[in-house]
């Protein structure tokens, strides 16, 4: 009997172990289950947060490409025909219709790509859209061809900027590929000739016509607005055989403020050409406003204001005792010489390319020499004329010469013509958004 | 009939020992059941502040990113840009103290909660080159956060969770 009892307990006490382990499996499975859940959410939060960055910097690079793209418009900038030159009719590549791919370094597929698009031609939309794919995808040639399961990622950014304009090449009326001087001396005041000088629109060298568009002799801004808000009229007068010397189609010209507007450099102009010499290592900063001599190069050459200060924004005249002041008594060179200030030229002088007097320039010319190319000064500060002169022994010489502003009478290599060409893109402030999509 | 005479019951000392059993059984796995939910709580805690952390720190940083004009104020505990889309002013600051503070976005008078439970947020601001020190001249931000678990009771608790995140925002428009 109690054997038999003895043997009933180990055989029939069975009920318990599979409901126990049962609901400890139940608890462990749940939990198990929701860690599950969350480690894998998690890496997935991580990926998309990761991917949205990487997407954002995406399509900043797309707008920064449409910039460089705009700012070269001479040349190809993704493939054959891509200039931007007719912001009217804008190429493919940057209409939206072309993909360009990024691979990280060491990767073996793509992270993704951007496409941007550039609409109207003033102001400017640039809209700018970065994928990033899944691991593995290959990228299309062209957005559509992203199907939406392959995308990552997607964001989009879009500014406005400023490009275009017939005069927002950093070399302004010089830019090599469209030189707009319309003839040898252009002066936005008052100008008087005496002497023997010769100022000729019409010859590139004595007795060699030039084959310049515009062949005016001199030519200058009409009126002048004084900082007390005067107007003063500006005058051409010559006496003696200067009169006699002066030659171009036509001989002079006044022009008014909006005619002689594309004659001028603007702030963005004179800072980019700034830039162009500091890189090319012609850049001369004077550290006071007394006169000095300046040896001349061959080159880009830019003699800043006094210790490089800002002269203000226009129209407000800048401070008299921050222009340079600069003379020249002999040269033999060729380039661009921009001087910030006022530049006296005294003595035997070849100069080949483009003058730039950013206020008055007084050129007395003796010997033989001569400026072959084009002048152009901005007086900005309205108390000296710009004088041409000559003493009795010699006689200073202006013959019109596109050509030789164009490349400097030789001595501007092909990248500082390109970077002449370059149009200045600004962007315009508070435009810079997100869109969602 | 055999049968059921002799599953009369089962003796004290049977009954003892199968409880005895049991209790072991049932503390093993209870002492296992603790931790990982231990376990789970710290995990989805931390998840959870990271979440919020990055919610507040993508929220103030595509404001600024894209603030239309200069920030017209600027200090360490709070900051006032533009909305892109509507042109008002725009506050981020923290409303009420200590670790119960909530992320606040102010704008035309109507204050939404970001995310709750903050417990610290700074401002460090990077100005234009030879800019004087004044919201206008403000470049860049350096958002730093601090986010605690919602499910905080006591300190120190198991549901103590922080997470602190920082993020750089150059401002796009400026």
């Amino acid at each position: 009997m109690h054997d038999q009892r003895l043997r009933f307990v180990l055989v029939d006490q069975r009920g318990v172990a599979l409901p126990l382990a049962l609901i400890v499996l139940t608890l462990l499975t749940s939990l198990t289950l929701a860690f599950l859940a969350m480690s894998s959410t998690e890496p997935m939060i991580a990926a998309n947060l990761k991917g949205g960055e990487q997407a954002l910097v995406l399509a900043e690079a797309g707008i920064e490409r449409a910039i460089w793209a705009l700012s070269n418009p001479t040349v190809d900038t993704a493939g054959a025909n891509t200039k931007l030159t007719n912001l009217n009719a804008i190429p493919a590549a940057y209409s939206g219709q072309t993909l360009f791919t990024l691979t990280a370094p060491g990767q073996a597929s793509p992270t993704g790509g951007f496409s941007v698009t550039i609409t109207g031609a003033s102001p400017t939309t640039i809209t700018g859209h970065g994928y990033v794919v899944r691991g593995g995808v290959a990228m299309p040639a062209q957005p559509g061809g992203l199907a939406q399961s392959d995308i990552a990622a997607h964001r989009v950014i879009r500014l406005e900027v400023t490009a275009g304009g017939p005069n927002n090449t950093v070399g302004g009326p010089g830019t090599p590929n469209d030189v707009k001087l319309p003839g040898a001396l252009t002066v936005a005041g008052t100008l008087q000739m005496a002497g023997d000088s010769t100022i000729d629109g019409l010859h590139q060298a004595e007795g060699t016509l030039n084959n310049c568009a515009r062949k005016a002799g001199v030519t200058i801004r009409d009126k002048t607005m004084l900082a007390n808000n005067t107007e003063i009229d500006n005058t051409i007068s010559c006496q003696g055989n200067s009169c006699n010397n002066l030659d171009g189609s036509p001989k002079q010209q006044e022009l008014g403020y909006d005619a002689f507007a594309p004659f001028t450099f603007n702030t963005a102009q004179l800072a980019a050409l700034k830039a162009l010499a500091q890189a090319e290592g012609t850049y001369i900063k004077p550290s006071s406003n007394s006169e000095f001599n300046l040896t001349v190069v061959n080159g880009l050459m830019f003699v800043d204001t006094v210790n490089g200060e800002s002269l203000g924004t226009p129209p407000t005249p800048p401070d008299a005792s921050k222009l340079a002041n600069v003379k020249i008594t002999g040269a033999n060179n060729s380039g661009w010489l921009i001087v910030m200030g006022s530049l006296k030229i005294d003595g035997n002088v070849t100069y080949n390319g483009f003058v730039y007097a950013h206020n008055d320039l007084s050129y007395k010319g003796t010997g033989t020499g001569g400026i072959y190319g084009g002048v152009l000064t901005g007086n900005v500060v309205d108390t000296v004329a710009t004088v041409v002169d000559s003493d009795a022994s010699g006689n200073a010489k202006i013959y019109y010469d596109c050509n030789k502003i164009a490349n400097g009478g030789g001595a501007l290599n092909q990248s500082v013509q390109d970077n002449l060409n370059r149009v200045i893109v600004s962007i315009t402030k508070g435009t810079w958004r997100e869109v969602s999509n | 009939m055999v049968r059921w005479r002799d599953e009369s019951g089962f003796s004290l000392a049977e009954l003892l020992v199968a409880f005895a059993v049991l209790a072991l059984v049932l503390a093993a796995a209870t002492t296992i059941h603790r931790s990982v939910l231990q376990a789970y709580v710290t995990g989805s805690n931390n998840t959870e502040v990271q979440q919020n952390a990055r919610v507040a720190l993508e929220r103030i940083a595509r404001d600024l990113r894209q603030t239309p004009g200069a920030l017209t104020s600027a200090t360490a505990a709070s900051l006032t840009l533009f909305d892109q889309d509507t042109g008002a002013a725009v506050t981020y600051a923290l409303t009420g103290n200590g670790p119960n503070a909530t992320l606040t976005r102010t704008t035309n008078g109507v204050t939404d909660v970001v995310i709750g439970k903050v417990q610290t947020l700074s401002f460090a601001y990077v100005y234009c080159s030879g800019c004087a020190v004044s919201a206008s001249n403000v470049r860049r931000v350096d958002i730093t956060i601090q986010t605690a678990s919602e499910d905080t009771v006591v300190a120190g608790g198991i549901a103590d969770t922080k997470a602190e995140l920082t993020t750089s925002v150059q401002l796009r428009n400026l």
